[in-house]
This record gives structure tokens, C-alpha cells and sequence, in this order.
């Protein structure tokens, strides 16, 4: 029993944006400063699409009335110049997008958008991968977060489809990107093909597959994916520009579309017919495909001229409707008991495929929430350790500055200029710390990209994915926190007790996990590097001011005492001092043959006290909490926006 | 049909050949090619002979891993082959005048996105064009040539496609006025429609100037190949096929093969490299005549800059100033954060007074002052990293020095620091209730400039030496804190070990924070700040005059304070012309 594949249709497709004209100011002289531009265009990702042709029109015509079918076993490539509206077709049909008018079907029943994604695949012309893992692990961990199989199944199934892509060769090899070396181009495109399909899916979509690779290249992904198609059914949608002969020859089904309207959709020799019909004839060495794009002005044009030719009612043209309306006649009769039997064989796989999606939807995700974690986990965690600038050269900076700052305060002296002195220490250690975890910004920037990639194709929870960057952190930054608190506290010469300093090391570890929860927190927030730094650097530099140390609590201003409670410097600040300085009798200042001034003394002008040592802890603790909450809302709500979904898992 | 401009009549045309180039791999980096494995262990290019004629286009062709941007980055000058040699008009070229007539357009378009396609061209032609007044007219006729004229006034961040973003690119070469065009891979990414229009665009310059153009090219269409005068065709580093493309198809049915319907017969060549290796292919090797050229070799060895200095710093600076004020977030985040921040500060030291409180706040109100004026002109790293490539490539063409860029930069941020300084300290300085005088305040504006500019100079310097901007951002944060750890804040100077002792005096916050001290306690040098008060008698324990005692200070060494921060604004401006001066003679792309 042969699997049933999946039918698309989509019919009457219209889809529109809306585009602000661009202000063009018509007394700018390029040497005269330009006046500001009072609005700015809006942005859409369509905006690449804009026709040329088109003029101050308030509303763009993407696609206009288009219809096509894509079958099982079979490829359908969309072919036509840029702006013909091929990428928000190929949208409209990943279920990425939603069109004005029109239905997209999947075996004659309307398709269910959240579900459809979890049969299709979809490959986006720009590879979206960790550039650290390797092809075998990025396959790898695709699989684990899609199915639910054993260990070693899924191996086996990683291993033969290493195979399939044939990337046997650089299974072991760093995947890479602009700035690491990798692998090619296109063993690139192929690794992401690869996470695409690892989930078996029934249809697969691509948009622009060979762009920017070379012929060879390009030749062997369109002979792979002609492969998936014949050997297990898959229905392969495919946007392309400028395909070769040999490509061409791989195609089922071509669609062609101009200005946002269809053409033509058939086979490649249909469309060498039609062309002929035309009166346009292809020269010997050029592949019809190649030449139909080429040709879209005369055939528009000569559409107009039929459409005229009608209008205007001459006798020969009488003669001329003659004819075709016979040829339609017998077209039609053709294509209604075409259309019959087609009825009465769609019916039956509809019925299965019915039954199939039933089957397969019981389940929304492949794994539960733990699983998901832990395989999270795992791949942040391999990540981290092979971003040099995140974990080599953060432990050599921890390390380092702990030793440098060791040596500086070396053996501070016990009086009050030396109590003085200690309390500066802590206050530049807050301030270095919680600034030098802004480096990380740019990497979390990268993963947000990729974590909306995945978690729209239904890979997995976006709580999985807050509580498993939450995990994977603490023991790193333990680890930091370790090397950096033991040069420090030992040749400074702080409060020489074992306890003080397991405590002044849980300080440590909690001021670089707080930090790296409010970059987490900013860094789902911000759209770029530049804001986010910018946002960052402001936030700390206003928590660094209400911290206590430039300025006494007791003697800020009524109205912005509130901020030094939501400072994050204060708590760790106070818990430094009381650590240091609590149940010390120790004699900072003597005056007229006794003591004037205690450690506890200090504390106590402060209003400090034993007491708060552990509910500082806890201020801190619930910190990390709020921030790691807020991230995960913000990053919810972006998944969900970009998903169109109103409901997540 | 638009009539294309007259060709200037002094500029030669060139006729470009190259004798048995080849290039290996240095040993040293054989290590980092491990994964192609399929290709020769160290031959890159092996015996390249090539000829490249005025108004015609040479397709170099070829899959990937064949040599073609490495045989392009050798016709560009911006490598040297290991053997063999490159000929202008049968004189071997001397690399650095060879750059001035060639011009080279990389795969990856760059420019500044703020502006207009316009404006990127009369910049350009500003800085390179020897009369000034022709400016506004070979712009205007050059977006016409290159079919660009309807979005001369649209910012390339936005609104331009793929093909015509390259055609920007392919236009500022044009205004070099080069004998040569190099282009890598200039149809790549586009689509049929583009790819042939920029290849047209091509071909009516080479036609209508007498230019010589070689490019590399994938896969080109029907219709592209009919433009193309001359094919190169390269395999694994070596020469398959040198000729005219109707003279394809004649070779390949003499090497016995037949091109199929349907299939170009260089596509046809692209799918049956391995047997066509098996022989040289290279049908068009003339005999090189030897007559050498005197004129022509004095003309190559001149180099020399289009302008003078003052007109490069003037044109720089305006340019620059148009993408500062362009770039929003850096104008309005700077200028918002001066504000707010100087309010907050000064509703929170709100009438600071004096009394031991008071000189307590007035030393952590300056500390923080400078933590803020130093972290924050960070923000400006990531633009400064990215202007980077552009900068690069600039100066290594020859367009502009390297130091006239410089000084156009410091010309820029003198009047925008400035204003930022004036916002801060305005905001800042008469809710605290600092001294009360204008001189005062004056010198207090002129200190927090000069921060800025230090701090801009500082960052510039760091922007020079990154890689990349986290790299960069470690740098500058590891480096500030250094600087601030030793200001004199945390630990006193008499606390600190000897060893460590010099970085007191590296740090830029000791003497800003020297100079604000100074500034506000000699304003109260014989005021009485905390009194002791016995019996009927009060007796005045601190004067202004003591504070800047106790912490070391003179009220002679206010300008000296001022002079040493001048002295490392300078001192880092200069370090950031090095290291990009460094950089640039070492930049191949």
C-alpha cells in the first residue's frame, strides 16, 4: 500500500498590501540640504515587490486572481521576474500568509493553517541555522524536537537522510556562516533543506532553492528534490528565476506569473505550445522557460491586442471567434469529463487523506515540556561553549580582572579609609559585572531569529525554550563566578571566614545571572544592537546611580526613592557590605584612648542589619524571576504575531 | 535610443593580457583549505593566458572552487600571482598606478544607506572629477546612462531592488573614469530580467567609452551570452576554453561533442568540463608584440590625488554630517539621554549645599557624570564598525587620504559634541546648585566637551582595531572600567601598590574628575563648609581651600587638567589614523 500524498490547490487568489508612497521632494537640488523627511516609508516585507510601474497607488496589487495545483509526487516550480508576486504566493501556500480573497485546499478540504505546518515544510531563501553546530547535529537536534522516536531510530533516520542530502562527506564539518568557516553554499542550502524534511513532511515549499549557487550546485539540489518527490510522494513547491535546461527538464509543472497574475500553469511543453500559439517562437539553444520569462511583455501585450481585437466586432475577427468558440467547446467537454473522473479519484484520497490527518493531529508537539527543555539544553549549551567571544573569552576576563582587582586592593588596611576603600571594591565589582554581560546581546539577537523560524514551523514550546535558556546559564556562570570570587576575596584580604566568602561567591554568581536575564529580557524587546545597547547601557546607568553608593538612600529625594528600591544594585550592594562588615568589632578609628568607630558601626549608620542578609538574596532571586517572565511574554507574544496564531500551546 | 555621452578624448584605451599566471596557496594557510578536498593541493590558478581588448566584455566562467574571484582579485592588483605576469598594451603594470585606471566591484554591494543614489554619486564625483563645475552634469547623464535617473532621490536603505542597487555600485566605479571594469559575479542574486539589464548597461559603456570589462559570471542566460564578446572558461584553476563564443560550439563539435536543443553550448561546456580538460582550448593567443611605450610607462607611474586636502576634508565632512543627522537613533538617543539624564541628576542632588553631606554628593555627582559622558558615547561602535568596509575601500582606491577622513570625522562631532555638552550641562549644572558664576560655568561646559571628544576619539580608536562589534564592546567596556577603577574614586592614589601606580596617571577620569573638583571647590576656596561649634565660639574646621588640599589638588593645575585630556583626544585620533592606516595596506578587498 502506497502512502497517499498531499494535493494543493489555491484558487481566485488576491492578495494586497498597503504602501505608502515614498515623499520624493521635487524642489531637492542634490546640492541643497534636503529637508527631513516628515513621514517615513512603511516597511513591509513586500516592499522589494513594489512594480515598477506602479504610481502613487495607495493600494498594491500582489497577486491578482491566481489559481494553481500542485500534485503529489510531482514539482511545481513558479517561475517569473522579480515583483511577479512568487515569494507572497509561496507564503500564501506555507500558510505564512493570509490573503484578502481565495482558499487554499489540501486534498479539496480548506487547510487548516496551525495543522498544515506540522505536514509541510518550509525553506526560506536565506539559511537560518547555528553557524557552531554540525550538519549531523543540527539534523539532529531538528529531529529530536520534531519526532517522537528512540534514540537510535532517530539516529538512523538522521543518518540516512545525511545520505539522501548527500553531505556524507561534511556530516562532522561546522555548518558556518559569513564569519565562521563552514561548509559551501550549497551544502548550506542543503543542511537546510535537510531540517526540513527530517519530519517527513507531505509537502515541501521553497522559495528561490538555487539562488546564489552555481550551476553544479544548483543541478544537484533540483536532482535531490526530484528525487524526494518520485521515491516518497511529496508534493515540492518552488519559486525560481533563471533555471538552466537541465533544471528545467526536472520540472512537472510550471507556473508562470507576471504582474501578479497567472499566465500559464502546465507541463514545459504545454508551455512551449502556448508560446507558439503566441507567435513567439524560442531560438534553438534556449530553454523555454528562459524564453516565456523574457517574452511576458509581448504575451501582455498581445493579450490586450486579443482583448481589443473582440471588442471591436470586424468580420474577420467574427471567423476568428468561430473557431475558438468550437476549440472551447470541445475544450470544455474535454476538460468536464476530465473533470469527472478527476472528481470521483479525488474523492477517494480525500478520504484517506481525511483519515491520515485525523491520525496525525492527536498530538500538537513531538515531545512534552521536559524533553523539549533538555534537548534545548543540550544545543544552547554546545553553542555557548563554541562561541569563543562568549565562553573562552569570558572566562579569561573573569579570571584576569578578578586577579587584577585582587592585586590592586591588595591587603587593605583595617581603619576607616581602608572600610572606605572595601565598600568602593564593591561597588566597581557591581558596576563591571553587570555591564559586561551586554556582549552577549548580539548573540541572543541572532537565536531570536531562529527561535521565531522554528517555533512558527511548530518545532516546539516557546516556554521550552525561556525555562531551557534559563537552565543552561546557571552552571556556566557558576563557573565564573568561581574563578572570579577566589582571587578577589583572598588577596584583598575581605572577612576571613569560609562562610563569608561561599556567600560572597553566591553574590557573585547571582549578579552575573541577574545581568544576564535583564540582557535576555532587553534583547527579546529591542530590534537591533544598536537600541539595545543603548536601552541596556541607560537602564544599568540609572540603577548604578540609585544604587546607594554615589548618593545615600536616606538623603534621595522623596519622589525618586522609589527607584532605589528597584534598583538592581542595591540588594547585592547590601548584601556585600553586611557580609563584610556584620558582627565585626574591629576598630576603624580610635580617638581619645578608645574606639570611635566599628565595622558594625557603619552598618548601622546605613540602617543595615544582620537581617537583611538572606532577604536580599531573595529580592535578587525574584529579579531574575520577573525578568526571565517578562522575556518569555515578549517573546510569546512576537511568536504569536508573527504566526498570525491566537492560541499557543 | 539615448545618445551616450561623448568618450573623453585624452583617456587611452587599454588592451589587458596576462602571461602563465599561476598562484598557490602560502603554506601557512594550507590548513584552513582542508574541505575542498577535490581540488589540486595547492594550485589555485595554473598558466592563465588570457587577452582582455577596449569596448569588449571577457566572461571568466566557471564552477565554483574554479579560481574565477581569485584569477579576478589578480586583474584587480589586490593580489600578486606567484608566477607570471599582467600587461597593459605589452608593458607589465605597475600595481599601484594600475589601481588608479582600473576599478573593481565587489560581489556585495556596500554603501551608506541614508543617502540618496543622487547624493552617492556627487560625492563621489565631488571628490574624484577634476572640475567642479561638470559635477551636476555628469551625475545627471550618469544616472541616465545607467537607467537610474527615476530614484536619484531615493535613499538606497530602502526602495531600490537588487539590480539597480548594483547599477549604483557599477556607476561609482564609473566616476574613477577607469580604462579597466572588474566585476565579481555583478548578475548573482539577481533575476533574468535584472541580470541582463545590468550586463547591457555593461556592454553600452565598454561600446560607448572604449572600456575594457571582465567579470565573472555562474550561469549567464541566452541572451546575456549574446552580449558577451569573449568567454573564459575555467576549470579547477586551468584554461578549458579562451574565445569568442561563437567559436564554442565549433570547438566542442571538434572535440566531438553535439550541443543539445534547448541548452546554450557554454552549458552545455559547464556539464562536460572533464572530458573538455583533457586539452588546452585556448584558440585566442596572439603573439604579444614587444614594443615598448615609453609615454605610456612615465603615465603609469605617476600617482597622484584628484584634490586638494581642504576640498577632500570639506566634502567628507559633509557627508558625514548627512549620515549622522540621518541616523536618528544616534541623534536623538544622544541628545535625549544628555537631557534626561542631566534632569535626573539634578532633581536628585537638588540643591546639593555644602557641610560634609554635601561634599560627599558633590564627588559621587561627578563620578557618575563621567561614567555616564564615557559608556555612552559606546552607542557610536557599531556605526563606526560598519562604515568600516566602505572606508577601506575608499582609501585603498585612491579617492581620498585616509586623514583627510579623519579630520572630517573630528570636524563633524566638534559642533555635535558640543551641543550635547551644552544639553547636559545646562540641565545639570543650576538645579544642583553648583557655583554660582558664569566663568564657572563656562569652564565646567568646556571640561564635559572635552570628555565627549576624548571619549568619541577613544571609541574611534577602538572601532579601528575590532574585528566585530562584540569584540569591540568587550573592548571598550573592559577598558573603561580599567580607567575608571584607577580614577582615584575607588581607591586613593596612597592605597594603591606601586606597580599599579602608572595607571593612575593613564586614566582619562582622574583628570576630568580632577578638573571638576577643582573647578567647584575653588569657587568655595574661602567659604567654610563645616563648622565646629564650642561653647560660644565657632570654629571653622573645612574650607573649599582644604578639600582640594586633602585630595592633593591646586587651583593652578585647572588647565593643566584641561591640556591632558586635549592630549589624549589627540593621542587617540592619531592611534585610530594608524591602525586604519595599517589596516588599509593590508586590505585586499
Amino acid at each position: 500500500m502506497e502512502k497517499q500524498g498531499c494535493e494543493i490547490e489555491a484558487l481566485d487568489i488576491d492578495y494586497n498590501i498597503f504602501v505608502r508612497k515614498i515623499n520624493v521632494n521635487p524642489f531637492g537640488i542634490f546640492r541643497r540640504k534636503p529637508r527631513p523627511e516628515a513621514d517615513q516609508p512603511v516597511k513591509t516585507e513586500e516592499e522589494s515587490l513594489k512594480l515598477e510601474d506602479e504610481t502613487g497607488n495607495k493600494v498594491k496589487h500582489v497577486l491578482k486572481g491566481v489559481t494553481c495545483r500542485a500534485k503529489p509526487w510531482e514539482i511545481l516550480a513558479i517561475v517569473g521576474p522579480s515583483g511577479a508576486g512568487k515569494s507572497s504566493l509561496l507564503e500564501i501556500l506555507a500558510a505564512r500568509l493570509i490573503p484578502q480573497t481565495g482558499s487554499v485546499y489540501v486534498n479539496k478540504r480548506p487547510v487548516d493553517r496551525a495543522n498544515f505546518k506540522k505536514i509541510s515544510g518550509y525553506v526560506t531563501q536565506k539559511d537560518t541555522l547555528f553557524p557552531l553546530l554540525t550538519v549531523e547535529e543540527t539534523l539532529l537536534f531538528s529531529a529530536k524536537l520534531r519526532l517522537k522516536l528512540p534514540a537510535d531510530e532517530l539516529r538512523s533516520r538522521v543518518k540516512s537522510l545525511v545520505h539522501e542530502l548527500g553531505l556524507e562527506a561534511v556530516a562532522t564539518a561546522r555548518v558556518g556562516d559569513d564569519s565562521v568557516r563552514g561548509i559551501s553554499g550549497g551544502e548550506r542550502r542543503r543542511v537546510s533543506i535537510g531540517v526540513e524534511v527530517i519530519h517527513d513532511p507531505k509537502v515541501l515549499i521553497l522559495d528561490e532553492p538555487t539562488s546564489g549557487l552555481d550551476s553544479t550546485s544548483a543541478l544537484l539540489i533540483i536532482d535531490m528534490l526530484k528525487h524526494m518527490a518520485e521515491t516518497r510522494g511529496r508534493t515540492i513547491i518552488l519559486t525560481i528565476h533563471q533555471p538552466g535546461f537541465r533544471i528545467v527538464k526536472q520540472f512537472n509543472s510550471v507556473l508562470l506569473l507576471a504582474n501578479g497574475s497567472t499566465l500559464k500553469q502546465g507541463s514545459v511543453d504545454q508551455l512551449g505550445v502556448y508560446l507558439r500559439s503566441n507567435g513567439l517562437h524560442p531560438p534553438l539553444h534556449e530553454n523555454i522557460v528562459e524564453f516565456a520569462i523574457e517574452s511576458i511583455e509581448s504575451i501582455t501585450k498581445q493579450q490586450r491586442l486579443q482583448e481589443s481585437r473582440r471588442a471591436a466586432h470586424v468580420l474577420t475577427p467574427q471567423t476568428t471567434l468561430q473557431e475558438k468558440r468550437s476549440e472551447d467547446s470541445q475544450g470544455e467537454s474535454k476538460s468536464g469529463k476530465f473533470t469527472l473522473q478527476q472528481l470521483f479519484q479525488q474523492t477517494r484520497v480525500a478520504d484517506v487523506g481525511t483519515m491520515n490527518i485525523a491520525t496525525e493531529f492527536t498530538r500538537d508537539f513531538a515531545n512534552s515540556r521536559l524533553e523539549e527543555t533538555m534537548i534545548l539544553t543540550h544545543r544552547f549549551s554546545k553553542n555557548i561553549f563554541r562561541t569563543k567571544e562568549l565562553f573562552a573569552c569570558r572566562t579569561v576576563q573573569m579570571l584576569g580582572s578578578g586577579i587584577v582587582l585582587g592585586l590592586i586592593f591588595h591587603n587593605l588596611k583595617d581603619d576607616l579609609k581602608g572600610a572606605r576603600e572595601r565598600v568602593g571594591l564593591f561597588a566597581f565589582i557591581l558596576t563591571f559585572l553587570l555591564t559586561s554581560t551586554i556582549e552577549a546581546l548580539p548573540i541572543f539577537l541572532q537565536e531570536r531569529e531562529i527561535l521565531m523560524k522554528e517555533t512558527s514551523s511548530g518545532s516546539y514550546r516557546v516556554s521550552s525554550y525561556a525555562v531551557a535558556n534559563g537552565l543552561v546559564y546557571l552552571p556556566f556562570l557558576l563557573i565564573l563566578a568561581i574563578l572570579f570570587s577566589t582571587p578577589v576575596y583572598w588577596l584583598v584580604g575581605l572577612n576571613p571566614s569560609f562562610m563569608a566568602f561561599l556567600h560572597f561567591s553566591l553574590l557573585i554568581w547571582l549578579i552575573l545571572y541577574t545581568a544576564n536575564s535583564v540582557v535576555v529580557c532587553f534583547s527579546a524587546l529591542v530590534p537591533n544592537f544598536i537600541v539595545g545597547n543603548s536601552v541596556i547601557s541607560g537602564v544599568m546607568g540609572s540603577f548604578f546611580l540609585f544604587s546607594g553608593y554615589f548618593i545615600s538612600n536616606h538623603e534621595i529625594p522623596g519622589y525618586w526613592i522609589f527607584m532605589h528600591y528597584i534598583s538592581l544594585f542595591k540588594y547585592p550592594f547590601e548584601g556585600f557590605l553586611i557580609n563584610e562588615f556584620s558582627k565585626s568589632n574591629k576598630c576603624l578609628e580610635y580617638g581619645f584612648g578608645k574606639c570611635l568607630v566599628t565595622e558594625e558601626d557603619l552598618l548601622k549608620e546605613e540602617r543595615y542589619g544582620e537581617e537583611s542578609r538572606w532577604r536580599n538574596v531573595v529580592i535578587m532571586l525574584c529579579f531574575v524571576l520577573l525578568y526571565r517572565f517578562i522575556s518569555y511574554v515578549i517573546l510569546r507574544c512576537r511568536c504569536s504575531q508573527r504566526s498570525f496564531k491566537t492560541t499557543l500551546a | 535610443m539615448e545618445i551616450p555621452p561623448s568618450p573623453p578624448p585624452e583617456t587611452a584605451a587599454y588592451t589587458l593580457t596576462t602571461s602563465s599566471i599561476s598562484y598557490t596557496i602560502p603554506k601557512t594557510s594550507l590548513s584552513l583549505l582542508r574541505f575542498p578536498a577535490t581540488e589540486p593541493p595547492s594550485f589555485i590558478l595554473r598558466n592563465i593566458t588570457l587577452t582582455a581588448h577596449p569596448t569588449e566584455i571577457l566572461a571568466v566562467v566557471g564552477p565554483s572552487g574554479a579560481g574565477k574571484s581569485t584569477l579576478l582579485d589578480i586583474l584587480a592588483s589586490k593580489t600578486s600571482p606567484t608566477s607570471g605576469s599582467i600587461l597593459l598594451n605589452s608593458i607589465p603594470i605597475n600595481p599601484s598606478s594600475y589601481r588608479k585606471i582600473s576599478s573593481y566591484v565587489p560581489q556585495h554591494d556596500s554603501f551608506f544607506p541614508l543617502l540618496t543614489v543622487s547624493e552617492t554619486f556627487s560625492f563621489a564625483a565631488c571628490l574624484l572629477l577634476p572640475n567642479p563645475s561638470i559635477v551636476s552634469e555628469t551625475v545627471t547623464s550618469l544616472l541616465s546612462e545607467l537607467n537610474l535617473t527615476h530614484l536619484s532621490h531615493t535613499r538606497l536603505a530602502q526602495g531600490l531592488s537588487g539590480g539597480e542597487r548594483r547599477r549604483v555600485s557599477i556607476g561609482l566605479s564609473l566616476l574613477h573614469d577607469p580604462c579597466f571594469l572588474l566585476l565579481d559575479e555583478p548578475t548573482s542574486g539577481l533575476d533574468s530580467k535584472s541580470a541582463f539589464d545590468v550586463i547591457h548597461i555593461l556592454k553600452s559603456i565598454a561600446v560607448s567609452r572604449q572600456r575594457t570589462v571582465i567579470l565573472s559570471i555562474h550561469q549567464p542566460s541566452f541572451k546575456i551570452l549574446s552580449i558577451i564578446d569573449r568567454l573564459l572558461l575555467l576549470s579547477k584553476g586551468t584554461v578549458v576554453y579562451h574565445g569568442r563564443l561563437d567559436s564554442l560550439e565549433g570547438f566542442l563539435l571538434f572535440k566531438g561533442f553535439t550541443v543539445p536543443p534547448q541548452l546554450n553550448s557554454l552549458e552545455y561546456a559547464m556539464e562536460i568540463l572533464q572530458e573538455l580538460r583533457e586539452s588546452d582550448g585556448n584558440t585566442d593567443a596572439t603573439a604579444l608584440p614587444s614594443i615598448e611605450n615609453r609615454k605610456q610607462r612615465e603615465k603609469q607611474s605617476i600617482v597622484r590625488y584628484r584634490k586638494s586636502r581642504i576640498t577632500e576634508i570639506s566634502l567628507l565632512a559633509r557627508r558625514f554630517w548627512k549620515i549622522i543627522y540621518r541616523t536618528r537613533q544616534l541623534l536623538l538617543t544622544n541628545a535625549l539621554e544628555a537631557l534626561v539624564v542631566g534632569l535626573v541628576l539634578g532633581t536628585i542632588y537638588i540643591n546639593i549645599g555644602i557641610g560634609k553631606a554635601g561634599i560627599e554628593k558633590r564627588f559621587g555627582m561627578f563620578a557618575f557624570t563621567l561614567t555616564f559622558l564615557l559608556s555612552s558615547t559606546t552607542e557610536t561602535l557599531p556605526i563606526f564598525i560598519n562604515e568600516r568596509p566602505i572606508l577601506l575601500r575608499e582609501t585603498s582606491s585612491g579617492i581620498y587620504r585616509l586623514s583627510s577622513h579623519i579630520l572630517a570625522n573630528t570636524l563633524v562631532f566638534l559642533p555635535y559634541l558640543f551641543v550635547i555638552s551644552i544639553i547636559y550641562s545646562v540641565s545639570v549644572y543650576f538645579l544642583i546648585g553648583l557655583c554660582p558664576t558664569w566663568q564657572a560655568f563656562g569652564y565646567f561646559v568646556l571640561v564635559i566637551w572635552i570628555i565627549l571628544l576624548m571619549a568619541n576619539s577613544f571609541v574611534l580608536f577602538l572601532s579601528s582595531l575590532a574585528p566585530n562589534y562584540i569584540t569591540g564592546t568587550s573592548l571598550v567596556t573592559i577598558l573603561l572600567a580599567a580607567f575608571f577603577l584607577f580614577s582615584g574614586y575607588f581607591i586613593s592614589k596612597e592605597s594603591l601598590p606601586k606597580y599599579w601606580l602608572f595607571m593612575y596617571f593613564f586614566s582619562m577620569y582622574k583628570y576630568a574628575l580632577d578638573a571638576l573638583l577643582i573647578n567647584e571647590y575653588s569657587c568655595l576656596a574661602s567659604k567654610c563648609l563645616v563648622w565646629l561649634e564650642e561653647a560660644q565660639t565657632k570654629i571653622c574646621m573645612v574650607t573649599g581651600g582644604d578639600v582640594l588640599k586633602k585630595k592633593g589638588l591646586h587651583e593652578k593645575q585647572r588647565w593643566f587638567n584641561v591640556y591632558v585630556l586635549l592630549g589624549f583626544f589627540v593621542l587617540y585620533r592619531v592611534l585610530c589614523f594608524l591602525a586604519l592606516l595599517r589596516r588599509v595596506s593590508g586590505s585586499k578587498r
